[in-house]
């Protein structure tokens, strides 16, 4: 029965150095959004979200040790997450270069309700409008 | 894999690797689905964040990091117990097996229970958007619209976890799921991806503006 009792620790080996790598980060993320860096804090807290979600992927959904194809399947989702971030922020980055802006305000047939008295301003939906700057 | 008993094998495979092949195939093609869909509520996010850094900060300081940081210490260590059953099953030890599985329900438990008490104490200070909601100005109700969707659709997902966790586990008890069955590592990889949506949530919901 030793056999089974060392393979049993031997097999819990691995995922609690995974899991206790996982703490630390969680520690100093936290730990780190009270110290003020900046664009740092973002920067830290993002990257060890990514350091994180690697260690998941890689460690325990098995990444490290599976195929080609299942390896493309999992960043198949990634993969289009990137283009649909980078295309949506080639668009809001550019606005203000193109002379156009972007404010959380009501929009202009919002207002005219408001005005006339139908609408609350406090209930107006908050939408993002696009026109010109003026 | 030729020792391996009928009853794991399955229709239409012709042998047990083709089947833990699919499963994961299946089940990664599955989870880039649910990433998009996550990933578009996230690119909400962001767009409104960066048309408003001030009233989110404003906004996430309310949020309690003590239940979002003990939330993610608990749905980290589920995702170690429901790894080391997936290792377990694999090497055919059956009670480590439904042990770890049970362990990953618990967990799973305590994280709804705790999110819970601070959906309650959210509420208590008035943080649900509409007409008289307490913060200022008003973009902050954008922030607190996308903490109510995302942590409740998180909550659905793990909810629907505990159950397929549930579920194999009184099938293995039963004896009705065999050990080596590769239902365990179907049901891990859903799990796991409800713990990694939690890992991205909380940067996002709890740990800005706290400087």
């Amino acid at each position: 029965m030793s056999g089974v009792n060392e393979s049993t620790w031997r097999l819990w080996l691995r995922p609690s150095l995974v899991w206790l790598a996982l703490l630390v980060l969680l520690g100093i993320t936290v730990g780190s959004a009270y110290i003020p860096l900046g664009a740092g804090n973002g920067i830290i807290n993002y990257g060890i979200a990514a350091a994180k979600v690697a260690l998941v992927l890689i460690f325990f959904m098995h990444l490290d040790r599976s195929r080609a194809l299942i390896r493309l399947a999992a960043l198949s989702g990634v993969f289009w997450v990137l283009f649909m971030f980078s295309l949506s922020f080639g668009d809001y980055l550019t606005r203000d270069w193109n002379g156009s802006a972007t404010t959380l305000e009501p929009t202009q047939s919002q207002m005219g309700a408001r005005e006339r008295g139908t609408y609350p301003r406090e209930r107006l939906p908050l939408v993002p409008r696009f026109g010109h700057r003026d | 894999m030729s020792e391996v008993s009928p009853t794991i094998l399955h229709e239409p495979w012709p042998s047990f690797e083709r089947q833990q092949m699919a499963v994961s195939f299946s089940m990664w093609v599955f989870i880039a689905s649910e990433v998009l869909f996550f990933g578009g509520l996230f690119l909400a996010y962001t767009v409104y964040r960066h048309l408003d850094a001030e009233a989110f900060k404003i906004a996430s300081r309310e949020t309690d990091v003590f239940y979002g940081a003990t939330n993610t210490a608990i749905l980290l260590t589920s995702s170690l117990t429901m790894a080391m059953s997936v290792h377990a099953s694999e090497h055919g030890l059956r009670r480590l097996t439904i042990r770890c599985l049970t362990a990953t329900i618990m967990f799973g438990l305590a994280f709804l229970v705790i999110k819970g008490f601070e959906y309650h104490s959210d509420l208590d200070k008035g943080l649900w958007p509409g007409p008289d909601f307490p913060l200022h100005p008003a973009t902050t109700q954008l922030f607190w619209a996308f903490y109510w969707i995302a942590t409740g659709v998180h909550a659905i997902h793990l909810s629907v976890g505990i159950g397929i966790v549930t579920t194999i586990t009184i099938r293995l008890a039963r004896g009705t799921l065999l050990v080596k069955a590769s239902t365990f590592e179907g049901a891990a990889l859903y799990w796991h991806l409800v713990d990694t949506i939690w890992i991205i949530l909380l940067p996002m919901l709890y740990l800005v503006g706290r400087t």
